[in-house]
C-alpha cells in the first residue's frame, strides 16, 4: 500500500478507532468526532454546490452525430463578429464532412482554422471539417472555430440560435446554439 | 490526525502560501514610452504609457474582427477586474488595434462598452503603430485571405503587457493566463485601497 493511500485509509478509519481501545468502549460522539463530522459534512456540501453550479452540455443529437455544447460569444452591436463552438462526436461508423456552414443573420459564415503561438496568432479558412468514423472533433478557443462575419444584429447573452450545416452524408441540418458572453 | 497535527498542516499550508505569493515580481524593465494624441482614441483624450495618474495598464494589440482570442482576454480582464472590487480604480486598460483600416473609434468603442471595463481603444496610423509594435517587440502582420468574406486578417501577437504605475513592464502574459493569476498579480502591484 502506498504511504497516501495508507494515510488515507487511517485517516478515514480514524473516527471508529476508540471502539479499538476496549470492548466497552462508548460511540464515538467527542469533540473530535463532531469536528470530522462537521468537516465531512462540509466537503460533501462544497461538492455538491460545485456539482449543481455545473450546468451539462447540451447535446444536440442529428443523425449520427452528437453536437455538444454548441455556443456563441455575445456581441454589442450588429456590424460584428463572433465564433461558434462545439464538440462533435460521429457515432456512425462512416466518415463525416461538414461542408458548408450558414448563420442567416450573418453577412457570412466561415470555418476557420486556428492556431500559432503566443507570439503569432493565426487564422485561416478551411474548406471542410472532417468527423472520422467513430471520432470526435472539438472547436473551442484559441482553435478552430466557426466564425459568423458582420452580423446583422448584436447576439444577446443567453439566447439560442440555429446553425445551418451542410452535411456531406446527412445533407442540410440545423442545430441549436446558445449564445453566451464567456464561450 | 491529532488536532496538534491538524495545526501543524494548517500553519504549514498558509506558510507555503505566503511563501508562493511573496515570490517577487518580475521587472522586465522600463515599457516603451507612447504617446496617442485624442483624435485617436476612444475617450477622446491624448493617451500616454506609462500613465499620467499612475495606474496600472493592462496592453493589448487586437483587432474588432478577432473573434477567438481578443474577446477572450477582454473577458479574462473582465473578471480579474471584479475580483479586485474597489481596487479595480488602479487599473486601466488599452487597446491599440492592429486593424486601424477597419477599426473606427465608433466601432472600437461599442466593442469595448460590451465589456464594462476602464478600456480606452486606440486606432493609431501607421507611423505610430509601427512604433507601438517595434517598442513592445509585437509581431503583427497583414494577411490577404482571398477565400474570406474578410479578404484580409492580421496575425498578431495575443500576449497582454502589464505596465505598472512607474512605468515599469512587469509581465507579458500568454494567452493562457488565467483570469486568477491575472488578479493576483494586479493585487499585489494595486495599493491595499
Amino acid at each position: 500500500m502506498s504511504p497516501a493511500r495508507a494515510a488515507l485509509r487511517k485517516a478515514i478509519a480514524w473516527p471508529a478507532r476508540p471502539a479499538l481501545t476496549g470492548p466497552m468502549s462508548p460511540a464515538p460522539t467527542g469533540p473530535r468526532f463532531v469536528q470530522c463530522l462537521s468537516l465531512a459534512l462540509f466537503g460533501a456540501l462544497m461538492v455538491l454546490s460545485a456539482c449543481s453550479k455545473e450546468q451539462a452540455p447540451s447535446v444536440a443529437p442529428v443523425g449520427e452525430l452528437e453536437f455538444i455544447d454548441a455556443r456563441a460569444g455575445a456581441t454589442p452591436a450588429p456590424g460584428l463578429s463572433s465564433a461558434l463552438y462545439f464538440r462533435v462526436r460521429n457515432l456512425g461508423a462512416a466518415n463525416e464532412r461538414i461542408e458548408s456552414v450558414r448563420f442567416a443573420e450573418a453577412a457570412a459564415t466561415e470555418m476557420h482554422s486556428s492556431g500559432g503561438h503566443e507570439h503569432m496568432q493565426m487564422m485561416r479558412p478551411t474548406d471542410a471539417i472532417e468527423i472520422p468514423a467513430h471520432g470526435e472533433v472539438e472547436l473551442k478557443p484559441g482553435g478552430d472555430h466557426i466564425m459568423l462575419i458582420d452580423l446583422q444584429r448584436a447576439l444577446k447573452d443567453g439566447e439560442t440560435v440555429q446553425l445551418e450545416l451542410k452535411l456531406e452524408r446527412g445533407g442540410a441540418v440545423m442545430i441549436p446554439v446558445r449564445v453566451t458572453s464567456s464561450p | 490526525m491529532s488536532s496538534r497535527r491538524l495545526a501543524y498542516a494548517l500553519l504549514l499550508s498558509a506558510a507555503l502560501g505566503a511563501a508562493a505569493s511573496c515570490r517577487p515580481l518580475e521587472d522586465l524593465g522600463p515599457a516603451p514610452e507612447l504617446r496617442f494624441p485624442a483624435e485617436m482614441a476612444t475617450s477622446s483624450e491624448a493617451i500616454s504609457i506609462p500613465d499620467e495618474e499612475g495606474r496600472i495598464t493592462l496592453l493589448y494589440f487586437g483587432f474588432t474582427n478577432c473573434p477567438d482570442y481578443c474577446p477572450q482576454t477582454l473577458n479574462k480582464i473582465q473578471r480579474a477586474l471584479a475580483s479586485l472590487g474597489i481596487r479595480r480604480r488602479h487599473v486601466r486598460v488599452l487597446l491599440i488595434s492592429v486593424d486601424p483600416e477597419r477599426d473606427t473609434l465608433p466601432r472600437l468603442r461599442v466593442y469595448l462598452d460590451h465589456y464594462q471595463l476602464p478600456a480606452v481603444g486606440l486606432r493609431p496610423d501607421e507611423a505610430t503603430l509601427v512604433e507601438a509594435t517595434r517598442g513592445f517587440a509585437v509581431d503583427v502582420r497583414r494577411t490577404p485571405l482571398p477565400d474570406s468574406a474578410l479578404g484580409y486578417t492580421v496575425d498578431h501577437s495575443t500576449r497582454l503587457f502589464v505596465i505598472d504605475g512607474q512605468g515599469r513592464l512587469r509581465a507579458r502574459l500568454p494567452a493562457e493566463t488565467r483570469a486568477a493569476d491575472l488578479a493576483d498579480l494586479l493585487a499585489r502591484l494595486t495599493p491595499w485601497l
